[in-house]
């Protein structure tokens, strides 16, 4: 009986490396993610992680290079005739993968389907300016405006605003289990906390691309164990954001370590609403008692690069953050500032986190360790994913460790996160010079013009301090040696598998 | 019992001694050096200053070991304190006076026990909120049917010995037969139990650390110091080893003192545990 | 014998039941709404439309009704659908349950392939190196938490050129490559467990070797082989049945642990999902099937009896 085990046991070894493949294999690049998706409507779906997936399957009118540059995607080109007015030349002979072909017809119902308050689509409030969507012809798009709006390209890039098949959502009602797009990739199999499988669209309006036959994404929690599936083979690629395990991947001859700061800015957030924290004075006297690059070294092992309101990443409009005082840390100053708001021995407060990534218990402890030598005492309130966004929702905390979806357009971030009337200003942050800046800086195309006006919010923000910026983390790709051609977009988007080789 | 056995059993109970003497004074002496932070030290390697080396954040593991044993044991002897206590009584009396008492305990019990136990601890601390206490009193919950079952079990085969039914003719009350002869004598199943119980609570409090859902930081437990050094098993394994280590040696103090108890209690029994 | 099944069966009924309204009360009183982490932080949603979707999901009726309502259709064996997926229970339960069922023998199979034979081993050995080596063995096997034993297998495993984290698929379709894929996390559950089931093991060996039957068969001068598997092992096997058939039902919950370092899409992994995204459709109809599971395992362990010893009747 035990002999007999043991034989199982080692022929099951030595067959793990060993398998047999029938006629001409077809190329199949495998992906680790730590996250399943729960839907595929792209304009429905909110999660990171349904965006990834998205990327293959549709495409939009124009979309981010590796540059964060806005390039053509199913446009081929467009104009502003007016500042009120943008018109899209549509690629001709563009299909869907049933076969039809996409025109304006499209296009106008999936940003009409965005506009539509009954469709919930979060990203509606990026393109809610638009007054009317007409197609003059089959392949020209017009959109008007109510008023113009600086990011109207920035808010067209984005995954919530992909064109999708008219007829299919006609005939389904939504697209979470069935996918009407143009992209590289088609769904072929989707067995969910196990894999999906993607096949080759062989209609793809990119000439030559993909240049593999089959995607697989594999879901895979536990960061440790997507590496191993790197080293051993079972994965091709996979996506880390545990600084940890970063650092061994690039110990390893074995895997290539792709990086690049991200789109995502982390910040320590305060409900301007609740003592002491309606004090400005209280809130930017913080900014001088924390140490930014320590957090960056210990909750993410370096792989971060500290940042201002702007994500660091987008150099055309971030402040460098030398500009900023208080990102020199000051304990004496700290100390100093918040004697005269009137807590010469500090204060007592909770930080809200949680355990998931997004959560950064890591930067919270590191926050906490630091407040207390300003004589700020901050208990943790460490809770699961569900009560964290409970609590977010409902504003209910004193302070919060948050990580924030930002954009390559200031506006498209800046604005509904701190205007008083902002979707997603749940610091309930009120600030009539910040509100100024903000409607300035969108109705004003320019870029040149634009510059002088988001670095006076930048400064402006840093010391009213809703929240404490902190850094952009890296985003980070292992590979295996033998894959050619993936590029990093730099705001998470994995559209660059459509050339990839291996 | 043979001298190498008493022998273990006397350092059995000496590693449980000694975790529980920590567990007593570790947060008083090390609290303020295990909470620490030097951003200059992260995940150094055992030096002089610091013999097991340090965290992430640069913070002293040994101190961090020393004050964690408390929430490990407190968890432990709690629960497993909570579970006899209830378990027991209930097993011993719905065991002894039997009838709808006794068919309403088994059930209750049977729908704990059919419930799968760390999912109903996982929704409890999700009501709850993660807190030692809250993590004392539901593993004590998922630990009360077994006691229960193994309580009962025992009372039922002791009222069936001659000595009891002796007790019975000669017309003693029906709590006094238990008090007096059923529960000491079930006494030993349970604690084989007892000393079972003790080790996987140890192990459910890092399971849960491990969701989440466990000790909250930057407070330590062995628990959640080893499911955070795990995630730096390849660069800096010493974070996750020493925590593995005081488990396992605390589960093994446990199992040695439990099997030599259990021999000491009852010699008619031979010696169960390996 | 099947008046015992009927009535075993019949008791499994108020046990199931108390199970059910448990899970649908424990889950209600945790703070969060499913709605709300369904539509995440992205989505701004007007209180009315909040509403609208309440009443779609029947959340905006009392408690009780919600209850009989899902009693109702329970009972039907509807499951009701996801909050989270607007998948059906059932359907998503079939595709986990094959993993988790798998994942589970396998464990149970492997610890039972080293608990019998130490066991044995521990209690008839007369050399000292022996006893102390099993002891060890079974004390570390016992004290090693399955998440850590699961990282270091598959990190072990990667290092050493082992392809880990194959892609599951059911044993029906490639029974080869679904060892494969579910060995090494069944190595993981199944150390603790066979750690106890050898001391399980050798206690009862050690009980049957007293017994007089035994010590009249060594008398009668049967050899030792056949003392042994006749009488020896044949009772020894009653403990280790009832263990096994009990840890088998534990770990029909899903090892969630373990599913989530090895990325296998088991029912734990659906529990834990469905805790954490307040799913309570999902986390009652896995409870619900657990439990069932449970229960029937219970019942094949106490049949299995009946097979190993005759003189055991059901009545």
């Amino acid at each position: 009986m035990r002999a007999l085990v043991m034989a199982a046991l080692a022929l099951a070894l030595v067959a793990s490396g060993w398998a047999v493949q029938a006629g001409p294999a077809p190329v199949r690049f495998t992906l680790g993610v730590d996250q399943e998706v729960v839907g595929l409507d792209p304009h429905i779906v909110t999660a990171f992680s349904s965006f990834r997936r998205l990327d293959l399957l549709y495409n939009k009118l124009v979309r981010y290079n590796d540059q964060l540059r806005i390039e053509p995607d199913l446009a081929e080109s467009w104009e502003t005739p007016d500042a009120r007015t943008y018109v899209f030349r549509l690629r001709r002979g563009v299909r869907f993968h049933s076969g039809a072909e996409l025109t304006s017809e499209d296009v106008k119902f999936s940003l009409e389907r965005v506009l539509d308050p009954a469709t919930r689509s979060p990203g509606r409030s990026y393109i809610d300016v638009i007054e009317s969507v007409e197609t003059p012809d089959r392949y020209t798009v017009r959109i008007r405006l109510r008023h113009p709006l600086a990011s109207l390209l920035s808010g067209l890039a984005s995954g919530n605003l992909a064109i999708v098949e008219k007829a299919a959502v006609l005939q389904h009602g939504n697209l979470q289990r069935v996918v009407a797009g143009t992209g590289p990739f088609m769904l072929a199999e989707w067995v969910p906390d196990n894999y999906m499988r993607l096949v080759r669209n062989p209609r793809y309006f990119r000439r030559g691309l993909p240049r593999v036959d089959e995607v697989v994404f594999r879901v895979i929690p536990d960061q440790a164990s997507l590496l191993a599936g790197v080293r051993s083979g079972a994965l091709d690629m996979a996506t880390i954001n545990q600084g940890s395990v970063v650092v061994q991947a690039k110990r390893e001859p074995g895997v290539v370590v792709l990086q690049k700061p991200g789109i995502n800015l982390r910040i320590f957030s305060f409900n301007t609403t609740r003592p002491p924290f309606q004090n400005p004075a209280v809130r930017y006297a913080l900014s001088f008692a924390i140490d930014r690059d320590a957090i960056v070294q210990t909750a993410e092992m370096g792989f971060a690069e500290v940042s201002g309101p702007v994500p660091a990443s987008v150099r055309t409009y971030a402040l460098p953050v030398s500009q900023f005082p208080s990102y020199r840390r000051d304990v004496a100053r700290a100390r100093r500032m918040l004697a005269e708001a009137g807590y010469p021995n500090g204060f007592s407060t909770r930080i809200v986190t949680s355990p998931t990534y997004e959560g950064g218990i890591a930067v919270a402890q590191v926050i906490q360790a630091q407040l207390r030598e300003v004589g700020v005492l901050a208990t943790l309130e460490q809770v699961e994913w569900g009560t964290y966004i409970d609590r977010w929702v409902k504003r209910d905390f004193d302070t919060m460790v948050e990580l924030r979806g930002g954009d390559p357009d200031p506006d498209r971030f800046l604005y509904r996160t701190f205007h008083s009337t902002g979707a997603v200003n749940n610091f309930l942050f009120k600030d009539e010079a910040v509100d100024r800046l903000l409607e300035r800086g969108r109705v004003n195309l320019d870029p040149e013009r634009r510059k002088p006006i988001y670095a006076e919010l930048q400064t402006l923000l840093v010391e009213r301090a809703p929240a404490l910026f902190l850094y952009v983390p890296y985003e980070t790709q292992v590979l295996r040696p033998a894959v050619r051609g993936f590029r990093l977009v730099g705001n998470g988007s994995l559209y660059y598998l459509e050339e990839v080789q291996k | 019992m043979p001298p190498e056995r008493r022998w273990l059993t006397v350092v059995g109970g000496a590693v449980v001694l000694t975790a529980v003497v920590v567990a007593a004074v570790g947060p008083a002496l090390w609290m303020e050096s295990a909470l620490v932070m030097r951003t200059e030290r992260l995940l150094e390697g055992p030096s002089w200053r610091h013999p097991l080396g340090t965290d992430q954040f640069g913070r002293d593991l040994l101190s961090r070991l020393l004050v964690g044993a408390r929430p490990s044991v407190v968890v432990a002897f709690g629960a497993v304190g909570c579970a006899t206590l209830a378990g027991t009584t209930v097993g011993v009396v719905v065991g002894s006076v039997g009838g709808l008492a006794d068919q309403v305990a088994m059930r209750v019990a049977d729908v704990l026990f059919a419930f799968p136990g760390l999912l109903l601890a996982m929704a409890v601390m999700a009501v709850v909120g993660p807190s030692l206490r809250n993590l004392v009193l539901v593993l004590g919950l998922v630990y009360t049917p077994q006691f229960m079952r193994v309580a009962r079990a025992s009372a039922l085969a002791v009222r069936r010995e001659q000595y009891v039914e002796a007790a019975e003719a000669l017309g003693a009350s029906r709590w006094r037969i238990v008090a007096r002869h059923v529960a000491p004598n079930a006494m030993a199943p349970v604690l084989v139990q007892i000393s079972l119980g003790l080790s996987l609570a140890v192990l459910a409090e890092s399971a849960l650390s491990f969701l989440g859902l466990g000790i909250q930081p930057p407070v330590p437990s062995w628990g959640n110091m080893l499911s955070e050094g795990r995630q730096f098993m390849e660069i800096a394994p010493w974070n996750a080893i020493a925590p593995g280590l005081a488990i396992a040696l605390v589960v093994l103090g446990f199992n040695l003192l439990g099997d030599g108890l259990q021999e000491l209690l009852d010699p008619r029994m031979r010696p169960e545990g390996l | 014998m099947s008046r015992y099944l009927g009535r075993r069966l019949l008791g499994a009924v108020p046990v199931l039941w108390g199970v059910v309204t448990l899970v649908f009360l424990i889950i209600r009183l945790v703070p969060g709404d499913a709605l709300q982490l369904f539509l995440g932080t992205q989505v701004e949603m007007t209180p009315e439309q909040m509403a609208e979707l309440r009443r779609v999901f029947g959340l905006d009726r009392p408690l009780w009704a919600q209850y009989l309502d899902y009693l109702g259709r329970v009972v039907q064996g509807d499951l009701g659908v996801s909050l989270r997926t607007a998948r059906s229970v059932r359907g998503e339960i079939a595709s986990r349950l094959p993993v988790t069922v798998q994942l589970a023998v396998l464990a149970v199979g492997i610890a039972a392939a080293v608990a019998v034979p130490a066991g044995v081993a521990a209690a008839v050995s007369r050399r000292a190196w022996v006893q102390a080596c099993l002891r060890v063995a079974a004390l570390a096997g016992l004290s090693i938490p399955s998440f850590w034993l699961a990282t270091m297998l598959v990190l072990g495993a990667s290092r050493v050129g082992v392809r880990v984290l194959g892609t599951y698929v059911p044993v029906w379709q490639d029974p080869w490559r679904s060892l494969e894929t579910l060995l090494l996390p069944a190595v993981a559950l199944g150390t603790g467990l066979a750690a106890a089931l050898m001391r399980y093991v050798r206690a009862s060996v050690l009980e049957v070797l007293g017994q007089d039957y035994v010590r009249t068969a060594w008398a009668k001068g049967l050899p030792a082989r056949a003392v042994f598997r006749r009488h020896v092992l044949r009772n020894a096997l009653i403990p280790v049945v009832t263990v096994a058939g009990f840890q088998l039902g534990y770990l029909l919950g899903g090892a969630v642990v373990v599913e989530e370092v090895f990325g296998l899409p088991g029912m734990g992994r659906l529990a834990l999902g469905a805790i954490l995204q307040r799913d309570y459709a999902m986390l009652q109809g896995v409870v619900l099937v657990t439990a069932t599971l449970f229960v029937l395992t219970n019942l094949l362990t106490d049949l299995a009896y009946g097979w190993i010893d005759p003189r055991i009747r059901y009545d």
